[in-house]
């Protein structure tokens, strides 16, 4: 089994084409249905690996502290990211709590811990011992990560409750927007075949 | 003639998109590079894709005629689908809240079921119609999908701050567990399809 070079599918259509010279910052897009083949990014490796960073602490600060707070009558309520899960499973719609536990808690732990272990080891000029397993991981929890959804679902929740009591946005709820942007920032950044490159320098 | 990798022998990996040769035998076997199974297309694409198609579209209707939240005041017990909870926030004066949901929770579900429904028959039918239409529709139901989740999102938040000892009680509607179901199918079904089958039938005819 050896691989085809030179020559690129697209994803998309099948397509083979011949692969493009690109300048920095530059896409290449298939010819024919128009979809994304990859792009060049200079630094993209380091670039992803900085803005991860920035996720992970984001990320924990954003679990660790409340996104609103309700308050009524001297008492007050708080929610958090897992305590929403919790909610839900104590009202006994408990596959509905396992769900948002994933695709807000579980699911975007995963994909930011993979990419870091994955760049963070090239980085630092090893191979990842766990290679195929964590990039196809990361591949695989991609389309259920749900954060920024959240983010509008407190946003909604903060104004219902407006009406009816005093709602604070908390710690959380500016680290879950942080913890958004990172990601964000680092997925724009990040080109697989870059990744792929350096792994191959450095002998696997 | 367009020369694919499907005609060439040749498998991309959906994983890390290596461009693979099929082991000797003729057996797919695994990526060298990330040991994702090869396939020359998804495997039962159409299969997988209409059955989670038409599981959304039967659970589409609890989901929408359930009560989505059902909230206790000291005062009054209230309930309400979905679009209910819409109509609520308009009636407050929160046009851009109410909009938002109404997007999410309304158009977008529909429009996904409609553009999934379109996608699937005309791959099945080997339809030569507007593939560059169909792919860009794709790549749009790919990205919008998951954005119907904020009113599940809400639910929980709601469930969570409201409890008795401050303004009254809140509970999710049996309309959650379909509704979120919708959200996941439609996901599977999109994830399930294969968008080289739009290009298939054009590839083959000529």
């Amino acid at each position: 089994m050896s691989e085809a070079r030179a020559i690129v599918a697209c994803p998309e259509c099948d397509l083979l084409q011949e692969e493009a010279e690109l300048g920095p910052r530059c896409v290449a897009q298939c010819a024919r249905c128009g979809a994304q083949l990859f792009r060049r990014i200079p630094g993209s490796i380091d670039r992803t690996l900085a803005f991860l960073v920035g996720a992970a602490i984001f990320f924990v600060i954003a679990n660790a502290f409340p996104v609103l707070s309700l308050e009524a009558q001297g008492l007050s309520n708080t929610a958090t990211l897992l305590g929403t899960a919790q909610a839900l499973y104590d009202d006994n719609e408990r596959l509905v709590a396992i769900l948002v536990f994933m695709t807000t808690v579980l699911l975007p732990g995963l994909e930011i811990g993979a990419m870091l272990y994955l760049l963070g080891s090239v980085r630092l000029g090893r191979v990842p011992r766990a290679l195929s397993f964590a990039y196809r991981l990361a591949e695989a929890v991609r389309p259920w990560t749900m954060m920024q959804v959240f983010l509008i679902g407190v946003i909604v929740s903060l104004v219902k409750l407006s009406h009816m009591a005093t709602v604070v946005a908390g710690i959380g709820v500016y680290a879950l927007a942080g913890a958004i942007l990172m990601v964000s920032a680092a997925v724009s950044m990040y080109e697989p075949r870059a990744f792929w490159a350096r792994v191959r320098e450095l002998g696997a | 003639m367009s020369a694919t990798a499907l005609r060439s022998g040749l498998l991309l990996c959906r994983s890390c998109d290596l461009l693979c040769r099929p082991l000797d035998g003729g057996r797919d076997g695994d990526c060298p590079r990330c040991g994702e199974a090869l396939h020359p297309r998804k495997p039962d694409s159409l299969v997988r894709a209409w059955t989670f198609f038409v599981l959304a579209c039967i659970l589409y209707v609890p989901a929408n005629t359930m009560p989505a939240l059902e909230s206790t005041t000291l005062i009054a017990f209230t309930s309400n689908t979905i679009l209910g909870g819409v109509r609520v926030f308009w009636e407050d004066g929160d046009y851009l809240i109410a909009a938002i949901i109404f997007a999410a929770s309304i158009v977008i579900p529909i429009a996904k079921l409609v553009a999934l429904g379109i996608l699937l028959a005309t791959a099945q039918a080997r339809s030569p119609w507007r593939p560059r239409g169909r792919a860009r529709l794709y790549r749009i139901v790919h990205t919008v999908g998951r954005w119907s989740m904020v009113d599940i999102y809400v639910g929980g938040l709601l469930v969570a701050l409201v409890q008795f000892n401050t303004i009254g009680e809140v509970s999710i509607g049996p309309a959650s567990l379909p509704f979120a179901a919708v959200v996941i199918l439609t996901l599977f079904c999109s994830l399930s399809f294969d968008p080289r089958l739009i290009w298939d039938p054009m590839d083959e005819a000529r």
